[in-house]
């Protein structure tokens, strides 16, 4: 894995993210997720596919065959109301876990 | 939603499985990353190693992992979406289902109320038959234990002698253990409390083998304990040791007084602990070991054992039967001038025993509450019905919509299921209340009462009813909910739905609630009037104004027989001189309380039968002057019992009528009689006849009888000797309320001797109560049931007609607005509605003439088919159902025709 690797959990939170802009296959996550993040998530795609089994298992998300503009078949991915409470709470908490970092790092290298 | 809906619309049809998927989508993922990178200028063979790369195969066999990882993942998401799938739908339908009771209140009320009555009432009933009839008696190997009983042709199950128990023990090949006992009562001096007379069994140390007990101190008798000249040892219950001691278990090694003698107490026995023959009413709560010797020729027509023995193993009853019947016939050829051809052994499984007498009527009580809650079931499945009706248009829209069959099913059902565990969960608490009355309840002839509660398998059992309820009211409104097309049900307008099927499966809800209904009805009519004809039977004696009580004098203060005489003369003058008392008597055997055994006697001038052969033989009872007296039992000939019936005076006895009239032809005032054996020789002059008393019990005709005047028995023996008769039933015959003399008897006891107890302190009236406590809880438990049965029966007719009528509001003002008289009107609904009720009705009479029968052994001269309980139920039934129908009849028919033809 490379230096920006992924926080534990942190892939959910960002197919989550993904999800809420609308229902998208897999590879279409990938590239949203590449083009906001400035090149590569620093995982595997096929880690995205277990994130998306998981969360589909815990009722986050929902999948369904569907057509692509290419009239090709995909799996495409949906948030359920479930996910979007789940990424609401979920977001926050890694923004304060984000903030409480900052602060505490900051205030670290003042006393230094 | 929708998403799941159409991921499973896909799936169902192609048969993909997960694994399919996952393989289809990693292709997918690659070339659509791979056509990407092409586009972004990689050469054709960099983009696929990129996307290869980006994906995470670095390897060739990668690929192959990370296949093998999705694919599980998936599997492991499909397991989970279907159960989560499944508990979403339960909980939804239980979320509806509660949705729905709250949003009609009245209908929740109405169904639970009734679901809660016939659950209540059911559970109640059972929770009884299982202590009763279902849970193991408490002994180790009950199913191998046996009760043995001689048997001649008068006395079916009696009484063994000495050397017969002695003798029936040596057949080891069938029995494994063997143990005479018997019980009386002691006085018991020590302890806490006045003096007490105690109910003490008398057993033989192999008892405790047979019934498996052991001791929770100390230890049970050593069979060094049963010889003669033991020292004097006692087991005493934990109750007793708590009533009286304290509850202290150091008892075990002191001594404690038992009728003035010093008895170690050796060990305590469990407070459930109970003889054979004492699961029902009173029991002992001390043991002594009964002391055989070497059996003595002279005893052996000396009947007073009862045995309890367990079977070898391997052996069943069938076989022990057969083998103590080849045995006995031996066994008469060694003994062949005692014992006639009619001489048997007869074993009894200890569940008949215990059980045999209530099976009956606990079965009848469970049929009977059974179709209460079948009645209660028809109603709350008709008002299922009408809620159902009323949401076709609901449910049909929902059908429309998408929603499956099966889950509609599944929600209906749920909402049924809810309110059953509603009408359960109240049903369990009037169970669990009614439970308690019964245990409590003066029931002297229902063993086990003690064990009646609300456990783990009366819950179950409620459980099971409510969900087997719950199920039932549902069916039949479900299928019929779910079977009709939708769009017809859409087309149709509102209130104009109810198709011929619905009335015809209410009608026949109605015909089934009153046929049920009828025959309850019949069942409770019967009873009543049996136990009607039972407590108009005349006991032979007067019960009301009567004081008993039981007294025993102790041999250690009354050696002599002249002493024990004495103490009771000298104490029934004291009490006939107290005011308020009209008359007392002293008696051996209390009727309605106990048994009698008979006695051989030769009759002066008949010839007695060759040895062996039954001659005749007399219940025989000993009386102190007063006794016939003070029972108002009527002297019809000569004289009763009088002071100068001693030892100085003329051999006397007096006879009742049946015992007149069996053996001396009518005429007996003035002849001679004999009893048989060795202690008792004397010619005894007949000096008068009695009314018959019903000893043994109401519905037992009186059978021959002779009173023994208590100063004159066993004439052949000394007096000093003391053997003989030492307790005796006082009866106090007084002018006012015989329970108010109570104080002033006990004084003139304690004057007299202040260390005896009195034991069984209780009116005439009460004995007498108790000995029909059985048929009057059964009549009334049965007329309870009937009751119920009937409005909850009329609760039906009434509704199925005022829904018809509702529905017919229309009909009914076209009709009346075309001049139709109000009468007619009703008499047209009414008839409608009675069709059904007179099917029921019908059917009704055929099922209760068959299943009285059921009842046979129940009644008191009264048939099962009796014609008049019949007619009875069926004209009450019918009654019922007129005013049931009548009444929205009426309001139907009194309706203004304009409102009605407005009426949709």
């Amino acid at each position: 894995m490379s230096d920006n690797a992924l926080l534990k959990g942190t892939l959910d939170v960002l197919v989550l993210k993904t999800l809420s802009w609308g229902a998208m296959h897999g590879v279409e996550i990938t590239t949203w997720l590449e083009d906001r993040s400035g090149g590569s998530l620093g995982v595997d795609d096929s880690a995205l596919y277990h994130a998306l089994h998981r969360m589909e298992a815990r009722g986050l998300v929902t999948s369904e065959w569907g057509i692509t503009e290419n009239n090709r078949r995909a799996r495409y991915y949906r948030c359920t109301p479930a996910g979007r409470a789940w990424l609401r709470a979920e977001s926050e908490r890694l923004v304060d876990y984000a903030r409480t970092l900052t602060t505490v790092l900051r205030a670290s290298r003042r006393h230094t | 939603m929708t998403g799941r809906r159409f991921r499973r619309l896909f799936r169902l049809p192609l048969f993909r499985s997960p694994a399919e998927d996952v393989d289809e989508e990693i292709r997918f993922h690659l070339e659509t990353r791979a056509e990407e990178f092409m586009r972004r200028g990689y050469g054709r063979a960099e983009a696929i190693a990129e996307a290869r790369r980006r994906f995470g195969i670095r390897s060739p066999e990668d690929l192959e992992l990370i296949r093998r990882g999705l694919q599980h993942s998936a599997e492991r998401r499909e397991v989970e979406m279907r159960l989560r799938d499944r508990l979403d739908s339960v909980r939804q339908d239980i979320h509806y289902a509660l949705r729905s009771i709250r949003a009609r209140p009245a209908f929740t009320a109405a169904v639970v109320l009734t679901l809660a009555l016939g659950i209540g009432a059911t559970t109640a009933i059972y929770s009884v038959v299982q202590a009763v009839l279902l849970e193991p008696l408490p002994y180790t190997r009950p199913d191998r234990t046996v009760m043995v009983w001689n048997h001649w042709t008068n006395w079916p199950r009696t009484w063994l002698s000495e050397p017969e128990a002695y003798d029936y023990a040596q057949q080891r090949d069938v029995f494994e253990s063997f143990a005479p006992f018997t019980s009386g009562s002691l006085s018991l001096t020590s302890g806490a409390g006045d003096p007490e007379r105690l109910n003490v069994g008398a057993v033989a140390p192999a008892l405790f083998d047979v019934t498996g007990t052991r001791a929770l101190a100390g230890r049970v008798f050593l069979a060094s304990e049963g010889q003669p000249n033991a020292p004097r040892v006692v087991l005493i219950t934990q109750a007793l040791l708590e009533r009286r001691f304290g509850g202290d278990r150091s008892i075990v090694g002191r001594t404690i007084d038992l009728d003035g003698e010093a008895y170690e107490v050796v060990g305590v026995l469990p407070a459930s602990f109970r003889l054979p023959l004492e699961f029902a009413g009173e029991h002992a709560q001390a043991f002594v070991p009964l002391t055989l010797g070497p059996p003595k020729e002279d005893d052996r027509a000396n009947h007073g054992l009862n045995a309890v023995a367990r079977l070898r193993a391997g052996v069943t009853i069938v076989q022990a039967q057969r083998r103590m019947t080849e045995y006995i016939e031996r066994f008469k050829r060694d003994h062949e001038n005692v014992y006639g051809p009619d001489f048997g052994i007869t074993l009894v499984s200890l569940s008949d025993q215990v059980r045999g007498d209530v099976r009956p009527i606990l079965l009848v009580l469970l049929l009977a509450v059974s179709f209460v809650l079948l009645i209660a079931c028809a109603n709350v499945a008709n008002l299922v019905l009408s809620r159902a009706e009323a949401r076709q248009r609901e449910i049909a829209v929902r059908m429309a919509l998408g929603a499956g069959r099966g889950r509609i099913v599944a929600q209906l059902l749920t909402e049924n299921l809810v309110l059953a565990t509603l009408g359960g969960v109240l049903g369990l608490s009037l169970a669990a209340w009614l439970a308690r009355l019964l245990s409590t309840a003066n029931l002297a002839n229902l063993p086990r009462v003690d064990a009646i509660s609300i456990n783990g398998g009366v819950l179950a059992f409620a459980a099971g009813v409510s969900i087997v309820t719950g199920l039932l009211c549902g069916l039949a409104p479900v299928s019929h909910s779910v079977r009709g097309h939708t769009s017809n049900l859409l087309r149709q307008g509102r209130g104009t739905s109810a198709s011929r099927a619905t009335i015809r499966v209410r009608s026949m809800l109605v015909a089934a609630e009153v046929m049920l209904a009828v025959v309850a009805t019949t069942g409770a009519l019967l009873m009543a009037r049996s136990f009607a004809r039972l407590i108009s039977v005349s006991p032979g004696f007067v019960a009301d104004n009567v004081l008993t009580f039981r007294l025993s004098a102790p041999t250690t203060r009354y050696r002599s027989t002249t002493r024990v005489r004495a103490f009771y003369a000298t104490l029934l003058d004291r009490v006939r001189a107290l005011p308020g008392v009209k008359d007392a008597g002293g008696i051996l055997a209390l009727p309605l309380a106990t048994q009698l055994g008979d006695w051989g006697v030769v009759i002066e001038g008949v010839e007695p039968p060759p040895p062996g052969a039954p001659g005749p033989a007399i219940d025989w009872q000993t009386a102190t002057p007063g006794y016939i007296e003070a029972m108002n039992i009527p002297v019809l000939r000569g004289r009763a019992i009088v002071a100068s019936d001693r030892r100085d005076g003329q051999p006397v006895v007096v006879i009742n009528a049946a015992a007149e009239k069996t053996y001396f032809g009518g005429r007996a005032l003035g002849r001679r009689l004999r009893l048989g054996g060795i202690a008792d020789t004397v010619f005894r002059t007949i000096v008068g006849i009695t009314g018959d008393v019903r000893h043994a019990g109401l519905d037992r005709p009186a059978r021959p009888q002779m009173y023994i005047p208590f100063d004159q028995l066993l004439w052949n023996v000394p007096d000093s000797n003391g053997t003989g008769p030492r307790s005796l039933t006082i009866v106090v015959r007084t002018t006012g309320d015989p329970a108010a003399m109570t104080t002033a008897v006990r004084r003139a006891v304690r004057d007299l001797d202040p260390a005896l107890p009195l034991a069984q302190v209780r009116t005439l009236d009460q004995v007498f109560a108790r000995s029909v406590s059985t048929p009057r809880i059964a009549a009334l438990l049965l007329g309870a049931f009937a009751g119920l049965a009937l409005v909850l029966s009329a609760i039906g007719v009434y509704g199925v007609t005022a829904y018809s009528v509702a529905r017919r509001t229309n009909e009914i003002g076209i009709r009346v607005a075309l001049g139709a008289r109000v009468r007619d009107v009703i008499l047209l609904i009414v008839w409608q509605g009675m069709r059904p009720a007179v099917l029921g009705l019908i059917v009704g009479v055929g099922a209760a003439l068959a299943g009285t029968r059921l009842m046979q052994k129940l009644l008191y001269d009264v048939k099962p088919g009796d014609p008049v309980s019949l007619i009875a139920a069926a004209a009450v039934l019918l009654f019922v159902a007129i005013a049931a129908n009548w009444l929205p009849a009426r309001r139907a028919a009194s309706v203004d025709p304009v409102t009605a033809l407005r009426a949709e």
